[in-house]
């Protein structure tokens, strides 16, 4: 009898231990600021107040807090991930796991907001018009590159879709002169066999940046340097990138390459000019395009250029008179130490984070070249590309 | 608050739990008399349930309260009357407590809907501020309804402690989605509870089904439904209309079940026992064998308060039908304010008028799997109508069902959706069936170690599985405020 009382009582011990144990802890532990792994802040205890209790705010708040700050809450998500795989999902938060252990982002029409697609098409047509007219046709290009699930299409699970991009670049080609526009998709699904975009992060590989350098230099009829000209540094083995924070899961790490030019030019990187409050003179002067501390976070990708900033200027030795304007997304970070070391400066606006008329930056300095480097899918989001014509 | 939230399982449970039985155990050290011990904690539990109630309407407390006292009282009357043999006064205060029940439940629930059609069909212009449905009304109307109902028929005494009486109005476990827990079937364990390990082991066992069945279950084949109705005609072919119909037949027997589980689970834990809400209805071979499988509480209700007080089948053919008619007209009606749901109750009415009138014995004739098969195609059917509150919409949908849809029969995206849930479609199958609980029961048969070990590893599983989704549930990474 005894021993029976024992074997009902050990299930109700283990019940009540998981519970009592973890509300416990959820009360005691710290608070995480942020999740490297969501690359993410965090939200925190919600403060106390009758008037937010009566609106019902704080319990709302409270959850979320609950939610965010549970413990092991990445593991938790990464068991969830790996329990729908289990039940023979392929798609999760957006994310296909895809052949090859590529993580590839998921997009369709109604992922972005209905107008910004015409409207952005309509932009770029009349900054087209503006600047070619302005600095002539051979000094104004648009290279549109896009996401992996349209070069990688073979990739996806049986019967996936995704957004269709190549008709958003048709729709580019038809209000753009071939001269101008320059389709990276041509290029890269050449080379679609090789890594050139991320498994589990949303943009492209250097190694598909490269093609895209390559892509420009032709259009403008420049010589294209070779790959075996550049020093091959893998600079990060366990890249885990934006597709990964979204299920906190991936078959394998990234690699992270960057080809280094052998050549002697050196650079001067500011960052952020416009924006600082102190002086010119103040500012931090870097020598490099690459970011060596950057490494040791979770998002490796800001290895390059230092990730997103609304302004960068890089001098560099060269005396060629040659200056460069890039308007861009974060697929540019890749690709500009290519361009950069054929040029005497180049800028680099995000428009994203940045108010300035262009009309009005311009003649600051006499730049010869001007260069809009965009994602597709990254574009589609955009509702500063208005800014462009300004 | 919900049961299948991290809010419930780390804050409100641990606290109830312990304080509940902190409680229990200094009544028995001060050695009070069991019904003081139940006294003191029916008052926890009517303020602990407070609490859980407010959480997400803080307002709306009012009008629980409210309730609480006008049946209080109602009841306390109608059992004085009726103990004097004066049933004529005892009906006055019946009605008063009906009236004032349903009189909250149309004004909070069916105002707007009445109004909509009155200014439709008429051409009037009537305005009326949108109120958000005080949560759980539908439950605990019908609940306190009960009470008054079975006090007048003296199957239930008189509760004369407010606080008792407002502990089984607002009783967590059951306050928010049933089950319609009937005032006879706890009237005795409101002044009189027995605890045991076992009751709490097998409550355990038996939230944790409930638990599973909403979060890993009704969840997970619920996100196809969603996908499926988001379409618009253009990409909703027969296919994938039909995966979606299927999607939502699990999602909202998961979803509903697993809730009466885990209320029936807590309510054990607490030392009360409800009654069965589902038995299993999508095994049922027939229409009227579902509706006696489907949110029982409900249909008992209707059978106790409605139908047989109308008569029955006791009066005649014809005024068994009428009273089939009313019945089910009422229960579409209560499932919600829209016409869709009318429309489905009046479905079922005539489903069950035909299998009674003569069906019934046709279908005795027929194999088991044909019976089966009947009963399923109308049931989920019956989903398709209940699916769409838009009638237009749903009329779209049907279509579809029907293969008339724009779309037509099959495209790429119905394989694709195919090949996500297939996996899926084949566990909420099985779950559905009486199978899982065949074999727990082996296990829980065999005596000793084994059971206590199954128990383990079934809590176990179960509780970190539900936990992974149930965290990932605000998951929303910011990622893209940075590119």
């Amino acid at each position: 009898m005894k021993k029976k009382k024992i074997q009902e009582a050990v299930p109700v011990l283990l019940f009540l231990g998981l519970v009592l144990g973890m509300s416990l802890w959820s009360v005691v532990k710290p608070q995480t600021e942020k999740s490297e792994a969501e690359n993410r802040y965090l939200s925190k205890k919600p403060k106390f107040s009758v008037k937010s209790l009566v609106a019902g705010e704080f319990g709302k708040k409270y959850e979320t807090y609950l939610s965010d700050q549970f413990e092991m809450r990445e593991e938790f998500i990464n068991l969830k991930t790996r329990i729908e795989v289990a039940m023979g999902k392929s798609e999760i938060n957006e994310v296909y796991l895809a052949k090859d252990g590529y993580l590839i982002r998921h997009y369709e029409r109604d992922s972005f907001r209905k107008e910004t697609e015409e409207e952005n098409i309509e932009y770029l047509a009349e900054f087209a018009e503006k600047y070619t007219a302005l600095m002539g046709e051979d000094h104004v290009r648009i290279e549109i590159v896009p996401s992996a699930a349209t070069i990688l299409a073979d990739k996806l699970p049986a019967y996936a879709s995704n957004y269709n991009e190549t008709a958003f670049i048709e729709k580019l080609k038809e209000k753009i002169s071939s001269k101008v526009l320059i389709d990276a998709s041509e290029v890269l699904k050449d080379h679609k066999e090789e890594e050139i975009y991320y498994k589990t992060d949303h943009h492209w590989t250097s190694l598909g940046a490269y093609y895209g350098y390559q892509a420009y230099n032709k259009s403008l009829g420049l010589p294209v340097k070779e790959l075996s000209q550049y020093s091959k540094e893998v600079v990060a083995k366990d890249f885990y990138g934006t597709n990964h924070s979204r299920i906190c899961y991936a078959p394998s790490p990234d690699q992270i390459t960057a080809y280094k030019s052998k050549d002697s030019v050196t650079y001067e990187v500011i960052y952020d000019r416009l924006f600082a409050n102190t002086k010119p003179e103040d500012l931090t002067v870097f020598h490099s395009l690459y970011m060596e501390n950057r490494l040791k976070e979770k998002d490796k990708y800001t290895y390059f250029l230092d990730g997103n900033h609304a302004i960068v200027d890089i001098k560099t030795s060269n005396q060629n008179g040659k200056k460069l304007l890039i308007l861009k997304d974060s697929y540019s970070h890749e690709m500009i130490p290519f361009l950069a070391e054929n040029y005497e400066q180049v800028t680099i606006l995000d428009y994203r984070y940045f108010h300035t008329e262009l009309s009005r930056l311009m003649p600051q300095e006499n730049y010869t070249d001007l260069l809009v480097i965009r994602n597709t899918a990254k574009l589609l989001q955009d509702d500063t590309v208005f800014m462009y014509t300004f | 608050m919900v049961f299948s939230s991290l809010l419930f399982l780390f804050r409100f449970l641990p606290v109830v739990f312990l304080v509940y039985f902190l409680l229990l155990g200094l009544g028995r050290i001060l050695k009070l008399k069991d019904r003081q011990i139940t006294k003191i904690n029916n008052s926890f539990l009517f303020f602990a349930s407070l609490v859980f109630y407010a959480w997400g309407e803080p307002k709306y407390v009012v009008l629980m309260l409210f309730s609480t006292v006008v049946d209080y009282t109602c009841g306390y009357f109608t059992g004085k009357y009726v103990d004097r043999d004066k049933k004529k006064t005892a009906r006055i205060f019946v009605a008063i407590s009906m009236c004032i029940n349903l009189g909250l439940l149309c004004f909070f629930k069916y105002r707007g809907f009445f109004l909509d059609n009155v200014n439709h069909f008429f051409g009037c212009q009537i305005q009326y501020k949108d109120l958000p449905l005080p949560i759980g009304i539908s439950f605990y109307t019908f609940q306190t309804m009960s009470y008054t109902i079975d006090v007048y028929r003296k199957e239930a005494p008189v509760q004369k402690n407010i606080i008792s009486f407002g502990s089984y109005v607002v009783l967590f476990p059951q306050l928010i989605a049933g089950p319609i827990v009937r005032y006879q079937t706890i009237a005795d364990q409101l002044n009189h509870r027995v605890h045991s390990v076992e009751k709490i082991n097998y409550g355990i066992r038996r939230f944790m089904v409930g638990l599973g069945k909403k979060v890993l279950l009704a969840n997970n084949i619920g996100m196809l439904w969603t996908t499926v109705s988001a379409y618009g005609g253009d990409n909703l072919t027969s296919f994938t209309a039909w995966l979606g119909v299927f999607a939502f037949t699990f999602q909202i027997y998961f979803d509903f079940s697993g809730y009466s589980d885990m209320a029936i689970g807590l309510g054990e834990m607490l030392g009360f026992h409800f009654l069965e809400n589902f038995n299993y209805p999508y095994l049922a071979e027939s229409i009227t064998e579902f509706w006696r499988r489907w949110h029982i509480s409900l249909g008992t209700w209707f059978k106790e308060y409605v139908y047989i007080p109308l008569g029955g089948n006791r009066k005649g053919k014809a005024r068994q039908i009428l009273n089939i008619c009313v019945v089910w007209f009422l229960t579409g009606m209560w499932h919600g304010a829209d016409w869709n749901f009318i429309l489905w109750g009046v479905y079922f009415g005539v489903l069950l008028i035909f299998e009674k009138t003569f069906f019934l014995k046709v279908l005795k004739k027929i194999p088991a799997f044909f019976r089966h098969l009947y009963a399923l195609i109308f049931v989920i059917g019956g989903w398709a109508i209940f699916a769409y509150p838009d009638v237009r919409h749903g009329h779209e949908f049907v279509k579809a069902l029907f293969g008339q849809g724009r779309a037509g029969f099959i495209n790429q995206n119905s394989l694709y959706l195919l090949s996500q849930y297939a996996v899926m479609f084949v566990i909420v199958i099985i779950a559905s069936t009486n199978l899982p609980a065949k074999l727990g029961k082996k296990v829980i048969a065999k005596e000793g170690c084994l059971r206590m070990v199954g128990e383990c590893l079934f809590i176990l599983l179960v509780f970190l599985a539900s936990l992974a989704f149930l965290v990932n549930a605000s998951y929303n990474p910011f990622l893209y405020f940075r590119f």
